[in-house]
């Protein structure tokens, strides 16, 4: 009943609802309650007075709310220079990386038959200084030192010339530099052996001489 | 018949959702010849003066629906407060396709649901509820200082006060289903998405609040 009094009801049924209203009393009397029911609500105020108060403090909260996404606006796009500054440095970085690091890892190519000038300068870096300072052979830290000073017989404009511009001299004269591992782990080893002997010597040079000469 | 009562469904979203979306172009269209879309369209551009306009608008209308959904003033003034504020936040979200009214009553049913489902409001209605009746879990209106007898004449005003009455002793859902589909002339889909339930229930929710207003309402009717 209620679809057919918002005419919400098909067609066939509210055929069989009509052909149904005429044998029965009681739906009909039900119909028309309900109908007198959505006419008193349809007459029922439906806006109410809005207070002065209620208005200005609603106003208030969404000016606030403007005002913060406001600063929030200004904030992302005082951000957003600074990350467009950063793209094409961080891409610079990337790619001067990516070159080293290519240039660095690349294995001693194979072979080749030709022992010439020409076949010596296409060699890179990392093997040439390998074959100055055998890795099976050396200490780690001898094996930096070695690298870092390499024999007076390498030659040293063509592995300048197979690394990329810009890096700095000693990486560029000996690029296992970055990548001696076991170095680091000596370093500490190194500086703890350092601290002990300073310590030892700390004591010694705070002990007062009278002291010493007591002891022996 | 399966119940749907108000504490059968989770917390209503009260950020607002795009209640029907229609693709169709010349729908498109036509929602633009709408000024009410053309007011909301100037809010989301960020106009605050459009926002007080669409406030002095509609907020009598909000107003007065919280109230009948809440049942009780100073709240249902909180709710619209709420109500315009989410608006503005979440302007973005409106698509011209949908009716702003319906938008605008969608949300704030949300917002007044849960303010029906407050742990405070709850503790009240247990103090206030003697009868132990599922079916109503807001508990019963407060009484009506101005509820008149039959005897004494049903005025047009008098029965408002009566149909207010019945209204707000109904179970929320039912409340807001008769309420959207009578006031605001929702159709029952749009009332569907707004109660977050299917239309089947929408249905099914208004006929039980018409028989139980019938019922109330019988001597005034």
């Amino acid at each position: 009943m209620v679809e057919a009094l918002e005419a919400t009801l098909s067609p066939r049924r509210r055929r069989a609802l009509d052909d149904h209203l005429v044998r029965c009393a009681s739906c009909r009397a039900e119909l028309a309650a309900t109908e007198r029911l959505f006419g008193a609500l349809d007459a029922l105020p439906m806006e109410a007075p809005v207070p002065v108060r209620l208005e200005q403090a609603t106003l208030r909260s969404v000016r606030l709310l403007a005002a913060e996404e406001e600063e929030r606006r200004v904030a992302r796009a005082q951000r957003f220079p600074w990350f467009r500054l950063a793209v094409p440095a961080l891409a610079a970085a990337a790619t001067v990386a990516v070159a080293l690091v290519a240039t660095l890892t690349s294995g001693p190519e194979p072979q080749r038959t030709g022992s010439g000038p020409a076949a010596t300068a296409a060699k890179p870096g990392p093997a040439r200084v390998a074959k100055a300072a055998p890795r099976s052979t050396l200490e780690p830290s001898a094996r930096v030192i070695a690298a870092a000073k390499p024999s007076p017989h390498e030659a040293r404009p063509e592995v300048a010339s197979a690394a990329p511009s810009g890096l700095p001299v000693e990486l560029t004269q000996a690029p296992d530099l970055l990548f001696a591992l076991p170095m680091l782990h000596n370093l500490d080893k190194l500086e703890h052996f350092e601290k002990i002997q300073t310590t030892v010597l700390d004591d010694d040079i705070g002990q007062p001489p009278g002291d010493a000469d007591s002891n022996g | 018949m399966a119940r749907v009562g108000a504490g059968e469904v989770p917390e209503m979203p009260v950020e607002p959702v795009d209640p029907v979306p229609v693709a169709d172009p010349a729908a498109v269209a036509r929602a633009a010849a709408d000024p009410d879309v053309a007011l909301m369209l100037r809010v989301q551009a960020g106009d605050q003066v459009a926002f007080q306009e669409l406030f002095r608008k509609f907020s009598p209308r909000i107003l007065k629906f919280a109230r009948r959904l809440v049942g009780n003033e100073a709240r249902a003034e909180e709710v619209t407060q709420d109500v315009f504020v989410q608006v503005f936040r979440f302007r973005d979200r409106y698509r011209p396709e949908s009716r702003l009214s319906t938008w605008l009553f969608t949300i704030t049913t949300n917002f007044c649901l849960n303010e029906l489902r407050r742990p405070e409001r709850r503790l009240r209605v247990d103090l206030w509820d003697t009868r132990g009746d599922e079916e109503r879990p807001e508990g019963p209106s407060l009484p009506d200082p101005y509820a008149v007898t039959p005897e004494d004449g049903a005025s047009s005003r008098e029965l408002a006060q009566q149909i207010d009455t019945a209204i707000a002793a109904l179970p929320p859902k039912q409340r807001a289903a008769i309420l959207l589909s009578r006031f605001d002339g929702l159709n029952y889909q749009d009332v569907a998405a707004a109660l977050g339930c299917t239309e089947g229930a929408v249905k099914a929710l208004v006929f039980r609040a018409t028989q139980s207003l019938k019922q109330t309402l019988k001597d005034y009717l």
